[in-house]
């Protein structure tokens, strides 16, 4: 998909502009504010309906209606139009989208629908634009933060949505197995309470129940055919049948009992919150115990990459032998540590909360007890309170790592709840003598019938109980399971992705960096909800990218990581690339590197570049990155016009246009100043021995016989080589244009110092453009000599991949490639 | 023109892995749709999840 022609109206700061790029580079520059983003703001909305500058961080109070067309044209959102002529798979499509109705894209002709619609699926991935502040924020961001803008990058919102919705569920399915399991308990604890049994089970239940139906001359009853219904089936009813809430006297005496057993060994809990405490404080100190399952499985992954040369898979360091597995395996035994403290805190807790619901449970108990017996000793303020604190501890049990994790663990001693005033004092002695007077009026009949009845609530509540306590179990299964297998599948999605996207950026980055850092090697890696990104310092290790490179390298780090994510992730069906002020930081010769990269990694895209760099937009022209016809200079903007530009005119064309106004200065000042910066250029690109200058200050003279001297050198031993390969025809060819080239050096030698002093000394009143004329066809075919007539590009000295590696001169198509060797 | 959004290829094989677990035997349809379908609905994950095995659906 490329773009062939644009047309923009009262978008962002544009009035109204036509571009014909024809599917070519494009360099858009010219100074601040004057509209250059607004033509990247409105191909992005074009594309998706968006604008990805109104969206994101800090754009909270920023919307596409009110902000995404020109300021004057709010009002009239039917005239804010972006239409695009566009090449798909050899056909071409206009598309036209208005911010008036932005979901909706004109696509014509009719039938190619399907086809575009899967195209802009791919650009609704915001793949196709990097800017200044997309770079940064992922190259030099903390590795948590990194794998959220990578994420972002990569639009994996929507799965870390739901990772965070599967981990609360898998939270609450937790909380809901400890609740469940200590009502199931509490349960338990309460038969065990009315029917007087010392340790629950079932089958000890059932013979207390045929006791107590044999004291009512009733027949047994099995386990199996054991309902709420049958605990009483074939009974008389007693006469005397109590309420059915009632405390049995056994039932509080048990009760009694269990609150003064949970007094007497209140030592015992004291000791577990304090050991909880400890195994809590020892997980938090060190992340690796918090992460042990993600630590064990990297250690593991690294011992099976111990080959025999004992060099570490992930940094790099060289072992003495044996060492490294040794080191591994005891980092192994440190993770096994970790797990046993991560079942410690789970097995405590619970143990805990099991003990503190059942010692409210029964408070709760005692106090109905109280009511039975219209005691009214107890305030019921004070009750509650209590109830209360037993209540936040039993929470904090829910949860302990994140509750200590972020001091919110209650202050106050966990002793407190063993409050024996009131456990005691107030509740249970004053019952106790209450129970001496009301049970001697009881016979044992009652007792049975009243056990009995109050059984068959108990054991509608067991069975509910254990009925939620299994469905808990199931739920917290399937959660975890279900989370499990979340993280192990985006963590082996993502690395593979991650694989490729590094072996991409590996070889972006050397292509910048072919000259500084040639063994080049990053690595890219998921760890849990962190990404790390850590790259080669010049073979002393991995570090991250921020650490010890400069912020020029940082930059070419982060252009180089979009592309690769790019072509990955857009399949390279995306042709169109907007790199929106995104240079900045590197300098000159690595820009060269950009310019190779852009040519030889992605010769078949198209580039939309924004710069205010003047120079930089230049040197894309004279690397052969974009054509002058491609080169559009936003001038000026103002609000009633938007941006004032003009395609980049000629060299040639420029100084006419002076020569046709008489103005020679003006044509020889440009004439002058453009073929400084040339021969400047040629000399860098091709490598020409500049003699050295104190004051580092090198001018014309300098640049360009230097140029012409290796030029003459090189074509010289190109001639050779042909020579002996036996390409007669190639050195006929390089024959002919050697005497071309000493027929023009000759004449711009003669004609240079005209040049000189027109500039410096003035004289230029003194001379016509008839005088000046000759100087500049000189200039412009010596211009020609080291350009490509084709790509336009200067033609420029490489070295081979071969070994001992061999020079060779070429231009960016290929049409001039000489051999020098 | 074939490319995958990351986010499909995670759940995609997501999906796969939940269908070869014996303990969504069960519910691995409707909890593979709910995720596909993007219904990322906290109240009806947790319906399923809590689905025993036997359980009639009322489907």
């Amino acid at each position: 998909m490329k773009i062939l022609e644009l047309e923009i109206k009262n978008i962002r700061g544009i009035k109204s502009i036509k571009l014909s790029p024809q599917g070519e580079n494009v360099v858009v520059f010219g100074p601040n504010g004057t509209g250059k983003s607004a033509i990247v703001d409105s191909i992005d909305f074009l594309l998706t309906g968006k604008i990805s500058r109104l969206t994101g961080e800090g754009s909270k109070k920023l919307f596409l209606r009110e902000h995404g067309p020109h300021v004057d044209s709010r009002n009239n959102l039917k005239d804010t139009v972006v239409r695009a002529k566009i090449g798909i798979e050899n056909k071409t499509v206009v598309l036209e989208r208005s911010v008036n109705r932005p979901t909706n894209l004109k696509i014509e002709p009719e039938g190619d629908e399907d086809l575009t619609l899967s195209y802009l699926g791919m650009a609704e991935l915001g793949q196709h634009i990097l800017s200044r502040r997309e770079i940064l924020r992922y190259v030099t961001a903390e590795a948590g933060k990194r794998a959220k803008e990578i994420q972002g990058l990569l639009d994996l919102t929507e799965i870390e949505n739901l990772r965070a919705l599967l981990v609360s569920i898998e939270n609450e399915a937790e909380g809901e197995s400890k609740r469940s399991e200590s009502n199931f308990n509490i349960a338990k604890s309460e038969i065990s309470k009315l029917l007087s049994l010392t340790q629950f089970s079932e089958e000890d239940m059932v013979n207390k129940i045929n006791d107590l139906r044999a004291i009512l001359k009733g027949p047994k009853i099995s386990l199996v055919e054991l309902t709420s219904e049958k605990i009483k089936e074939g009974l008389s009813p007693s006469p005397f049948s109590t309420k059915k809430g009632t405390l049995t006297v056994e039932e509080i005496e048990n009760n009694v009992n269990e609150i003064r057993d949970f007094v007497q060994k209140k030592d015992e809990i004291v000791v577990k919150e304090s050991e909880l405490k400890g195994v809590l404080k020892d997980i938090l100190q060190e992340i690796k115990l918090k992460q042990y399952s993600l630590y064990k499985k990297l250690l593991e992954a690294g011992i099976k990459l111990v080959d025999e040369t004992n060099v570490c898979p992930l940094c790099g360091r060289k072992w003495e032998e044996g060492d490294f597995k040794t080191f591994l395996e005891k980092k192994i035994k440190e993770t096994e540590v970790a797990e046993e403290k991560q079942t410690a805190v789970s097995t405590i807790s619970s143990l805990i909360k099991q003990k503190i619901d059942l010692l409210r449970n029964d408070v709760e108990t005692l106090l109905k007890a109280h009511e039975q017996f219209d005691l009214k000793i107890v305030d019921a303020e004070k009750a509650n309170e209590f109830l209360s604190k037993l209540k936040s501890w039993s929470d904090v049990m829910l949860n302990p790592t994140e509750i200590f994790e972020n001091n919110k663990w209650p202050s106050a001693d966990i002793s407190n709840i063993f409050d024996t005033f009131f456990l005691e004092d107030k509740l249970s002695s004053p019952l106790e003598s209450t129970l001496k007077k009301v049970g001697e009026h009881l016979s044992k009949s009652q007792i049975a019938w009243d056990t009995l009845t109050k059984m068959e609530d108990k054991w509608k509540r067991y069975k509910e109980e254990l009925n939620k306590k299994e469905m808990a179990e199931l739920f917290r299964n399937r959660a975890k399971a279900l989370l499990r297998h979340f993280e192990e599948t985006r963590d082996s999605v993502l690395e593979s992705i991650y694989d490729a996207i590094k072996d991409n950026f590996n070889e972006y980055y050397t292509t910048i960096h072919s000259e500084d850092e040639k063994a080049f090697s990053s690595r890219i890696k998921h760890e849990g909800a962190e990404l790390i990104f850590e790259v080669d310092f010049y073979g002393r290790g991995l570090f991250p990218p921020h650490a010890l490179h400069s912020e020029g390298h940082q930059d070419s780090m982060g252009v180089c990581l979009f592309f690769a994510l790019n072509k990955y992730l857009t399949q390279d069906t995306i042709k169109l690339i907007i790199l929106d002020d995104v240079v900045m930081s590197i300098d000159r010769s690595h820009r060269r590197g950009f310019c190779s990269l852009l040519k030889k990694c992605f010769p078949g895209r198209q580039f939309i570049i924004t710069t205010h760099d003047a120079a930089w937009a230049k040197q894309l022209k004279t690397e052969g990155v974009v054509k002058l016809k491609d080169m559009i200079h936003f001038v000026y903007w103002n609000i009633e016009t938007g941006p004032i530009f003009e395609l980049e005119k000629d060299l040639w064309d420029r100084i006419e246009e002076d020569l046709k106004k008489n103005d020679v200065p003006s044509a020889a000042h440009k004439l002058r100043y453009n073929a400084e910066c040339y021969f400047e250029h040629t000399c860098d690109f091709l490598n020409a021995r500049v003699p050295y200058k104190g004051h580092h200050q090198w001018e014309l003279g300098d640049f360009a016989p230097a140029t012409i001297s290796i030029y003459k050198e090189y074509l010289k031993k190109a001639k050779n080589n042909f020579q002996k390969m036996k390409q007669l025809d190639r050195v006929e060819e390089l024959n002919s244009l050697e005497k071309k080239a000493n027929d023009i050096i000759n004449k711009s030698q003669v004609e240079q110092w005209i040049v000189n002093e027109n500039v410096h000394y003035n004289r230029w009143e003194t001379f016509t453009r008839e005088d000046f004329r000759p100087v500049v066809e000189a200039f412009k075919d010596l211009f020609g000599l080291f350009t490509c007539a084709s790509c336009q590009s200067i033609i420029e000295a490489s070295y081979s991949k071969s070994k001992p590696p061999k020079t060779i001169v070429s231009c960016g198509c290929g049409k001039i490639f000489w051999n020098i060797e | 023109m074939s490319s995958k959004k990351v986010s499909d290829m995670i759940i995609d094989k997501l999906s796969e892995n939940i269908r070869a677990d014996n303990l969504f035997e069960n519910i691995s349809k409707e909890l593979t749709n709910l995720i596909k379908e993007r219904k990322h609905n906290r109240e009806l994950i947790e319906e399923l999840l809590k689905r025993r095995k036997n359980e009639d659906t009322g489907a």
